[in-house]
């Protein structure tokens, strides 16, 4: 089956996170995991690991109290399932 | 890679100073992605609020222009403004202490003029600022420190209460309801009269610990697993709404905008003699 | 209609009319195009011309909910382009103490008027006083420097109200205007000026992005709206209008500057009136209403054959204390007839040397000629 699926990435602000992990619970795919290293301000920034999962709902950006989650939806491509 | 919508931000002074996991920069987010998607230029905007957490949200976040006002009277001071520049919007960001507690006065009677404010009423349930202090929203039996032997007072139903009010556009939802919450501020920014919207709001640091959520993530689950919808209540008894959030829309009403009656008589002396 | 044709109407009008009332004309006069109140005896008749007038010349009225409402209403208005005014009596003004100090830190220009009834608490609401001459240079917290003019009779308030906007916009100050129940109430002949020959001082506004709150003694302001993003607040602040609660340095140069910007302009902004002063052995200083029977108790004692001199402060604050120094030093005695028990009795007291006497009269009614001439008359006749 040939599904066609928006091109998602997700950017981390490095510089804004503090570490909360509200984007990493609640993201029902579980697309995040927490970093192993502390950023520049002493927290654990969420890395989007299982970026196969994400669904481009948004919840993460929108959510995100520091603006620090970033979505880029680029041009559709199309995915063999 | 940066957020495009920090242009809407005065980005010198973040990040913020906001703790980690406060839901006050959930509701500055979302603004942003509103006033983006509304195509509203910021320099049409002029933001009035309080003194605590939430009223950090606009000043000095937000940058358009700012009245970072007195306790408990981002509603009076905005009054003025609003009836000076009846073509901008002029909104209000402030908290449970500051419009419902200190300044509850001016709020219900804004929304008895239907003055044609925004006003986002952060609900974090307690005085954060100070260091949590009991607030006329904290739930009854809830430890502040001001309420050590827990809270012996009801707490106020403010969405409720500001519909009763008169206000144009009343709706309440939470931190959690991302999408709904984006959809209601829209929707409050683009009427016309007095319109409110009280969104529960989540803070660790001065209300979570004290009622067994210790981070902010702890409160949005709460958000999450005890939001009710408004429609779902009728005929619901009162104890079975205990502990609940409801959420929804609870008043949009066509009502003539104050600023505009004002104008009206204005313009009845525009020809007549002295 | 438009405000110059509003104002040509009224020109070499001459009405009968209170002392509230004309207050209420000369803010008309002087451009205020912005009034929210509360009612409150003695200053309803301010607000209540305010609601019929204003709307003539395209100024709007407002009642609030309460004083503190009423000035913050104010204050928006004045940062969104307009031309402020509220007015209210002892109890009220009490209320709008917080914001008082909000209008001086955020340097917003504005018009508070209070017509003074006795007090403390509701007091004698229906009588008048002149007790809140203090508070009104004290009342909210903080270091700060306050303008406060005191009119005596029904034309000075109409005069001295425009003098009132023009401090304000000058010195991007609050004004206090202190009326008293008396004055207030009290009915007298006014007199119209041509709006063409009424010296207006204009609002600084800078169309260019600038420091509103610093770089200069009195810098320009920003109008609200204007595409500037300007960041207006009560806390501590740089001199771009941005927070800054921490440090020494910041507070001490903003602070400084406020109460500079007014202090080094003291004898500017002073003004008195003096009479019977070349030869005088005694001085009587008084202000508002009981300036009034001050001047006939002097003509009465220099009838009799003292040498008194009268000193009527029209400026309250910054107090005039260049010339009370100066006449201090000519005098065995100043005696101060105020409706207070010695308030600004007390103030001369800072600044002179010879023995200074307070003709306290409280109660709601205003000393008698005979009154101040026997106090006077029996503290000399010790010497």
């Amino acid at each position: 089956m040939i599904r066609e699926k928006d091109k998602i990435e997700i950017y981390i602000d490095e510089g804004l996170c503090k570490g909360c992990d509200i984007c990493i619970e609640l993201c029902r795919p579980g697309v995040f995991v927490k970093s192993e290293k502390l950023n520049s301000r002493g927290y654990y920034v969420p890395v989007p690991a299982s970026m196969n999962k994400c669904t481009g709902c948004m919840i993460c950006e929108l959510i995100c109290p520091e603006l620090a989650v970033i979505i880029k939806k680029n041009e559709l491509v199309k995915e063999v399932v | 890679m940066k957020n495009e919508l920090l242009k809407y931000l005065r980005t010198d002074i973040l990040p913020t100073e906001f703790c980690s996991g406060c839901g006050c920069g959930t509701v500055l987010n979302i603004f942003c992605h509103v006033v983006d998607e509304l195509k509203i230029n910021p320099d049409d905007i002029i933001m009035v609020t309080g003194i605590g957490c939430s009223s950090w949200i606009p000043s000095p976040y937000f940058s358009a222009d700012t009245l970072h006002t007195t306790h408990g009277r981002a509603i009076a001071f905005a009054t003025g403004v609003k009836v000076m520049k009846p073509d901008k919007h002029v909104i209000v960001i402030a908290g449970d202490g500051d419009l419902a507690g200190i300044g509850g006065n001016h709020l219900i009677h804004a929304a008895r003029r239907n003055i044609g404010l925004t006003v986002f009423l952060v609900n974090n349930y307690i005085y954060g600022m100070t260091g949590g202090q009991v607030s006329p929203t904290t739930p009854s039996n809830v430890p502040t420190t001001t309420t050590p032997y827990g809270n012996t007072e009801p707490a106020f139903k403010i969405a409720e209460l500001v519909s009763a009010a008169g206000a144009s556009y009343v709706a309440r939802w939470t931190t959690y309801q991302v999408f709904h919450l984006k959809k209601a501020m829209k929707d409050a920014i683009l009427n016309k009269g007095f319109s409110f919207i009280e969104i529960c709001s989540q803070c660790p640091t001065s209300y979570g610990k004290r009622v067994g959520m210790r981070e902010g993530i702890d409160q949005l689950k709460d958000f999450r697993d005890n939001s009710i919808d408004l429609k779902k209540t009728a005929g619901m008894k009162d104890e079975e709404l205990e502990n609940k959030f409801i959420v929804g829309k609870f008043a949009e009403r066509n009502r003539t905008e104050f600023t505009e009656n004002l104008r009206n008589i204005n313009r009845k002396f525009d020809e007549v003699p002295v | 209609m438009t405000r110059e044709n509003y104002l040509s109407k009224l020109k070499n009008r001459t009405l009968f009319i209170q002392g509230d009332e004309a207050a209420a004309y000369g803010a008309l006069y002087a451009g205020c195009n912005f009034f929210a109140g509360y009612p409150i005896t003695p200053a309803s008749e301010v607000a209540e011309l305010m609601a019929k007038e204003l709307p003539k010349v395209d100024g709007y009225y407002i009642q609030m909910e309460d004083e503190i409402a009423s000035i913050g209403a104010m204050i928006g208005a004045a940062w969104s382009g307009g031309k402020s005014m509220t007015a209210t009596s002892g109890p009220g003004f009490s209320l709008m103490q917080e914001n008082i100090g909000y209008a001086c830190m955020t340097e917003t220009p504005c018009v508070i008027v209070n017509v003074q009834r006795s007090g403390p608490s509701t007091g004698q609401a229906t009588l008048a006083a002149q007790g809140d001459m203090l508070q009104a240079r004290w009342g909210t917290h903080g270091d700060h420097e306050m303008i406060a003019l005191s009119p005596s009779s029904v034309q000075e308030s109409f005069d001295l109200m425009l003098e009132a906007f023009n401090l304000s916009e000058k010195y991007r100050n609050p004004v206090i205007f202190l009326l008293d129940g008396e004055v207030g109430h009290i009915r007298e002949k006014v007199v119209f000026p041509d709006i063409n020959e009424v010296n207006i001082h204009p609002r600084n506004i800078s169309k260019e992005k600038v420091d509103v709150f610093g770089g200069m003694r009195i810098p320009p302001m920003i109008e609200f709206g204007q595409g500037h993003r300007i960041h207006v607040t009560g806390s501590t602040h740089k001199s771009n209008g941005m927070r800054d609660v921490v440090s020494q340095e910041a507070h001490d140069k903003l602070i400084r500057r406020l109460n500079d910007k007014i202090e080094s302009n003291r004898d500017e902004i002073s003004k008195y009136e003096l009479h019977f002063t070349d030869d005088m052995e005694y001085l009587v200083v008084s202000y508002g209403a009981s300036a009034r029977p001050s001047m006939g108790a002097v003509l009465k004692l220099r009838e009799k054959g003292y040498k008194v001199g009268f000193l009527r402060l029209i400026t309250i604050w910054p107090f005039s204390s260049t010339i009370v120094k100066e006449l201090g030093k000519k005098v065995k005695n100043i005696f101060v007839p105020e409706m207070n028990l010695g308030q600004i009795s007390r103030e001369i007291e800072r600044f002179v040397s010879c023995a200074v006497h307070p003709v306290s009269k409280i109660g709601g009614v205003a000393h008698t000629i005979n009154e101040i001439v026997y106090e006077i008359e029996s503290e000399v006749k010790k010497y």
